[in-house]
């Protein structure tokens, strides 16, 4: 099976770039704190921007998993046409 | 129409949106919003806010296309908060606009999130490496005993503030050179 491998890039609530401002490099926010949004300026929630991220993970695992079953079930329907004992509907 | 007075009329109704699902203990996915003539909702708002129906309905919508909210219903009859609506709304009540430091001493770098993101306790851990290197540093340093002792007793007290504990967590007492 295919690994899914997708990178979230947190995102500033107010103006949707992808870039803050850093104290310094590798830099971790903690949870409870604030990020500056790098474009416009604004500090940004950092748990409320990991829960965000979250969902949109959760979005595309759930696509992903819905494709796998497509294909699955197209699978079986393909290996089981042509014998009398089991239809797959 | 005045950008900014969009970006801040999105930001008032996400506000009273959030608070006012957390006033009953509500989540983004159980709790819904009517802005329909008569509804709760909608005569909160329209006493808050004093906004034309077109343009709350506007304002619905933008938000409805950002993903800050979700329209459910074709007469806005149920209006669900979204993550990014509820993080907008929380750095709205809590952030602060800080352009004005911008490009003094920071990196512009993007946060991105591989799997488990590192949040919390581990950033307790680097802030611990940090006191311990300056207590080594003051045993270290050329000053006298009561000089040394003077400056880990500021330490010392610096943690011990109430304020302090509560950001990193109770760090005075587990660090071996204060004691």
């Amino acid at each position: 099976m295919e690994e899914l491998r997708e990178t979230i890039r947190l995102r500033c609530t107010f103006c949707r770039s992808n870039e803050f401002a850093l104290p310094h490099e590798d830099y971790s926010p903690s949870a409870g704190s604030f990020v500056v949004c790098a474009n416009c300026g604004k500090e940004n929630d950092v748990t409320s921007l990991l829960v965000v991220a979250k969902a949109t993970g959760l979005a595309i695992v759930e696509d992903h998993v819905e494709q796998l079953v497509d294909e699955m079930a197209k699978e079986l329907k393909r290996a089981f046409r042509n014998n009398k004992f089991i239809t797959i509907k | 129409m005045d950008a900014e007075k969009i970006q801040s009329d999105i930001d008032l109704l996400l506000t009273y949106i959030n608070d006012d699902m957390e006033n009953i203990g509500g989540t983004i996915k159980s709790v819904y919003f009517s802005f329909v003539v008569g509804k709760p909702d909608r005569i909160a708002v329209d006493e808050k806010f004093n906004w034309p129906e077109d343009y709350l309905f506007k304002i619905i919508n933008i938000c409805n296309s950002r993903s800050l909210l979700k329209n459910n219903s074709r007469d806005f009859s149920q209006i669900f908060l979204t993550e990014e609506g509820q993080s907008r709304a929380i750095s709205v009540k809590h952030g602060k606009n800080r352009s004005y430091e911008l490009g003094a001493s920071m990196q512009i770098a993007t946060l991105n999130v591989h799997g488990p993101a590192q949040v919390g306790n581990g950033n307790v851990q680097n802030i611990s490496n940090v006191f311990n290197q300056l207590l080594q540093k003051i045993d270290e340093s050329d000053a006298t005993d009561e000089e040394k002792k003077e400056a880990k007793s500021r330490l010392s007290k610096f943690l011990e503030h109430p304020l302090v504990g509560s950001i990193v967590g109770g760090l005075a007492g587990s660090l071996s050179g204060l004691a």
